[in-house]
């Protein structure tokens, strides 16, 4: 049989590819709900916990942590702190966006495919790009919270970690995203490339 | 574009896997350098929070957001609670090690292989596993620290949320590779089956 007869070829194959759908279809759904649900919950939180703010309590418990005293805390530095994390709210909602594309691709049955691969890489540079700014967000919320306390710089910046174990996870997800995406665009290229000669 | 594509994508070609190893090379490396790190501050992190703190201090901080006075607690304590803490590691060094091996299978130009696949879905499989196992010590832990106070169990249980964003967002990790674990194998069947006919 020749390598290349499409009679040969794309026959077979067919069957597979609804087999896969049907195996990953679930898993597909229940990605799409989660990725949804991340930042909803985040806005959600955060939407409670700006309704419920307790100025009293947050200056207390941020001057202990940060062994200052931060009296005279007052509701705009509060408000324009959720503001901020309302601001990364978006960047969740973008990644969760491409998300949501590549799994309905993939629902379509359009798996090594250019598109799927494009999401892909969306995906790894929308999460690398919140990762980010999530990282510069949480020193900026401090200054802001501190900002009547005058505060040196050093004492701000040096409070706890800048970056977390768990923003280099991300940081690895949104790598091996990136890395798949390549793998899938050069199999949707080899798959064009072969298409033409047939 | 073609929903077929992985019938010509999956037949082996070693020129375009080799051109692909290359391009892929670099995030390959980054990836498990990525990993190794995060386990590595994960376990760091873990080591330095027990013998750096001030137990006092976290018990204080601990007991105003529990609105319950803490006082009177046991080093023991304590030290059950970092000890317990750090038998959650082996879980994080499983993803590790898992990311690891796969990107170890990518650079040995095994790409469209079960092991692959395999690869893909122990990393899920392990991403899950660490996800469940933190949010049922976060309660544990809870009872251990609170052991000495006699706090009614419902305020134990109902005193923050027992799932949080960043596990739903970990579970989202876990669940992605896991999807492509089926992708890949049944790619890699598929170029199995196809060489056999070939």
């Amino acid at each position: 049989m020749s390598t290349i007869s499409p009679a040969g070829t794309l026959k077979p194959i067919l069957s597979p590819q609804a087999a896969l759908r049907a195996r990953i279809g679930w898993l597909c759904h229940l990605i799409r709900i989660a990725a949804v649900g991340w930042p909803a919950w985040n806005l959600g939180l955060l939407i409670w916990n700006w309704h419920w703010r307790d100025l009293a309590k947050i200056t207390e418990t941020l001057g202990r942590a940060l062994n200052a005293d931060l009296q005279g805390l007052s509701y705009a530095q509060l408000d324009s702190a959720f503001a901020l994390a309302l601001g990364l709210v978006a960047f969740q909602a973008a990644v969760s966006y491409c998300i949501w594309r590549l799994f309905g691709t993939f629902l379509q049955g359009r798996i090594f495919t250019v598109d799927a691969a494009i999401w892909m890489r969306r995906i790894g540079i929308a999460g690398l790009v919140a990762v980010l700014a999530s990282v510069v967000a949480r020193r900026v919320i401090l200054f802001i919270l501190t900002s009547h306390a005058h505060l040196p710089p050093s004492t701000v910046l040096s409070f706890g970690q800048p970056v977390v174990p768990f923003d280099l996870l991300q940081v690895m997800f949104c790598l091996f995203v990136i890395g798949l995406a390549q793998i899938f665009k050069t199999a949707a290229e080899m798959a064009d490339d072969h298409a033409g000669i047939v | 574009m073609r929903t077929t594509s992985p019938v010509i994508v999956l037949y082996p070609v070693p020129a375009a896997q080799s051109a692909l190893r290359a391009r892929i090379g670099w995030v390959c490396h980054l990836l498990r350098i990525a990993a190794v790190l995060w386990s590595g501050w994960v376990l760091l992190s873990m080591i330095l929070s027990w013998y750096l703190s001030d137990y006092v201090k976290l018990m204080e901080n601990f007991g105003s957001a529990l609105g319950t006075d803490l006082s009177g607690f046991s080093n023991a304590q304590v030290h059950v609670f970092f000890a317990g803490w750090l038998c959650l590691w082996p879980t994080s060094a499983a993803v590790a090690y898992c990311v690891w091996r796969l990107s170890e299978t990518f650079l040995r130009e095994r790409i469209f292989t079960v092991d692959a696949a395999v690869w893909m879905r122990r990393i899920g499989i392990a991403g899950l596993v660490s996800v469940l196992t933190s949010i049922v010590w976060r309660r544990v832990a809870l009872f251990i620290l609170t052991g000495h106070a006699h706090v009614p169990v419902t305020t134990l249980l109902l005193s923050s949320q027992p799932v949080t964003p960043p596990d739903l967002l970990a579970a989202l990790f876990s669940l992605f590779p896991i999807a492509l674990g089926h992708i890949f194998k049944t790619a890699a069947e598929i170029a199995a089956d196809h060489a056999r006919i070939v």
